[in-house]
């Protein structure tokens, strides 16, 4: 969003040495996926963003400002309270001993970036953000922010590079967390009885699934970027125009997506009646820069039968309509109130309540598009920034998760997965086919 | 833009401040969504919402981009789309 266009200063809290805020439901959501994460031996759920920088762009002098950088450091002071008779909450742990928290990395090739920081773990227990400064052997150079999910959004990342730059708008006058909700309860529980049922009105128990039981995942995430030129990017856009995405590209992506695993499983010789995604959406207002800590966000449901998955227009007919009627019934919002209901029971009993009906499932793989958000970051201390990417968690099940995002009109896909849920073979597969039904609507031969 | 488009333009805008956009956020007829971080989700949002109030289901071809920019295309384009239902082309 151009930075003409965002509003003058939103709601100013000085800093509050004091600070003590509610999580909000899709907080809640984000340690439910942590807890998963780390339970099957994986590490947590960290997302990172990636800022390509030019070469010019000098790291010690960006490690010398995040050092210094007072948002930074009490984002590295956030803990998370659970206390018995209340939401669990967020507060500034001042006493916090905070070594290091940034760190500088010459001479890095790709393979180590993969396994040093873009597998880098992350507690709340003992600070929820880091950044690397790498200098690649190629000449290149990034500056990778890591967060824990629990406390930053997509958003959020984006406000937190923003602080983090020395020639940026800092703050910017916007608070450190959202207001809290005004919904009273009976509606909240309403709503929230609402999308329960809606959730369970159907079987899941024959949902598509990479990851089969007795594998745990812990060799790590593997990553691999599809990118597309600009003008390739507008060959993927006349397609998803073409294929009947009128109100949103995600919905063509999101059928490309299944489309191209979907051959995965006939190569398995596995047929599944349908595979079940979640999109997650920003609920927060638009029109601002907004709130650095805390999600705010919701989702919308997918199922798609195998007989719609034929065609990549069937898929996208079928997405559509879905998408519509969700929407057309409020669900989002009232997703929102059955999170906030979820924040007062335990996380173990949260998780049973989703594991049950899918089988500990969550989805046939997790999928989310950012669409031009990072269009933002052209500059960082004062140097052009190349390439902006999004890397997130692979939790597993379902061991799979694809994220779209475009900057300066090229579109990239981050395909990050777990070798126990999906092989390198099979992940060449499917980039392949991903590939092809992007640019040409049909699978590639 | 005629008194008509020019009313349901400012409907759709009253929509936008009451339920997408943050609180001292302005907004007009002529402001491309795109400028305010104005989602797909969002226009999906407004779309339904000219469906429920005023009974007005968007054809396909009428979902261009260009008339999903702002809230004055998209109120023309609502317009039209009524005004076709009522008196389909020969």
């Amino acid at each position: 969003m151009p930075a003409s266009s965002v509003a003058p200063s939103v709601t100013h809290r000085p800093f509050d040495p004091f600070l003590t805020q509610p999580i909000t439901g899709a907080d809640n959501f984000q340690l439910l996926l942590d807890r998963h994460m780390r339970k099957q031996g994986q590490q947590g759920n960290v997302v990172r963003l990636e800022l390509r920088l030019a070469p010019s762009a000098d790291l010690e002098q960006l490690r010398g400002h995040v050092q210094r950088n007072g948002i930074f450091m009490l984002v590295r002071r956030i803990r998370l309270a659970r206390p018995i008779a209340r939401a669990p909450y967020w507060y500034q742990d001042k006493g916090a001993d905070l070594p290091g928290g940034v760190e500088v990395r010459t001479a890095m090739d790709r393979a180590d970036f993969e396994a040093v920081v873009l597998n880098r773990d992350l507690s709340l227990a003992t600070g929820a953000a880091f950044i690397d400064l790498v200098a690649f052997n190629d000449g290149s150079k990034s500056l990778v922010i890591s967060a824990h999910h629990a406390l930053f959004d997509q958003r959020g990342m984006m406000n937190l590079a923003r602080v983090l730059d020395p020639e940026g708008p800092g703050m910017g006058g916007e608070a450190l967390f959202p207001e809290p909700s005004p919904e009273p309860w009976p509606k909240r529980l309403k709503h929230a009885v609402q999308v329960m049922f809606y959730m369970l009105g159907s079987p899941f128990w024959y949902l598509a699934r990479l990851w089969v039981k007795g594998r745990p995942p812990q060799s790590g995430t593997r990553t691999r970027v599809l990118r597309f030129s600009a003008s390739d990017t507008q060959i993927v856009d006349q397609q998803a125009w073409a294929q009947g995405a009128r109100l949103g590209r995600s919905h063509y992506h999101l059928a490309a997506t299944t489309m191209a695993l979907r051959t995965v499983f006939m190569q398995r010789r596995e047929r599944h009646p349908y595979f079940w995604v979640s999109m997650p959406l920003s609920r927060r207002p638009r029109g601002v820069r907004g709130h650095l800590l805390s999600n705010q966000l919701s989702f919308v449901f997918v199922r798609l039968h195998d007989q719609a998955l034929g065609s990549v227009a069937t898929s996208v007919a079928s997405i559509n309509e879905q998408i519509k009627e969700q929407i057309a019934a409020g669900l989002p919002a009232k997703y929102v109130s059955l999170l906030e209901v979820l924040r007062h029971i335990p996380l173990w009993w949260f998780g049973a309540m989703v594991n049950l009906p899918m089988r500990g499932a969550y989805a046939s793989f997790a999928f989310s598009d950012i669409g031009e958000d990072h269009d933002e970051l052209r500059t960082f201390a004062g140097v052009d920034v190349l390439e902006v990417l999004n890397y997130p968690p692979a939790p597993c099940p379902p061991g799979l998760t694809i994220t779209f995002m475009r900057h300066a009109g090229e579109l990239k896909v981050v395909l990050a997965s777990v070798e126990e849920a999906i092989s390198a073979q099979e992940m060449d597969l499917f980039e392949r086919q991903l590939n092809a039904l992007l640019r040409t609507g049909e699978h590639a031969s | 833009m005629s008194s008509n488009e020019q009313e349901l333009a400012e409907e759709l805008c009253a929509y936008l401040r009451s339920h997408v956009l943050a609180k001292q956020v302005s907004i007009d007829p002529d402001l491309p969504f795109a400028q305010l971080g104005i989602d797909s989700m969002s226009i999906i949002e407004l779309v339904m919402y000219l469906e429920r109030k005023h009974g007005v289901a968007l054809p396909d071809k009428a979902l261009h981009p260009e008339n999903l920019r702002t809230a004055k295309s998209l109120a023309r384009c609502a317009i039209q789309a009524r005004a076709d239902a009522v008196l389909p082309s020969r």
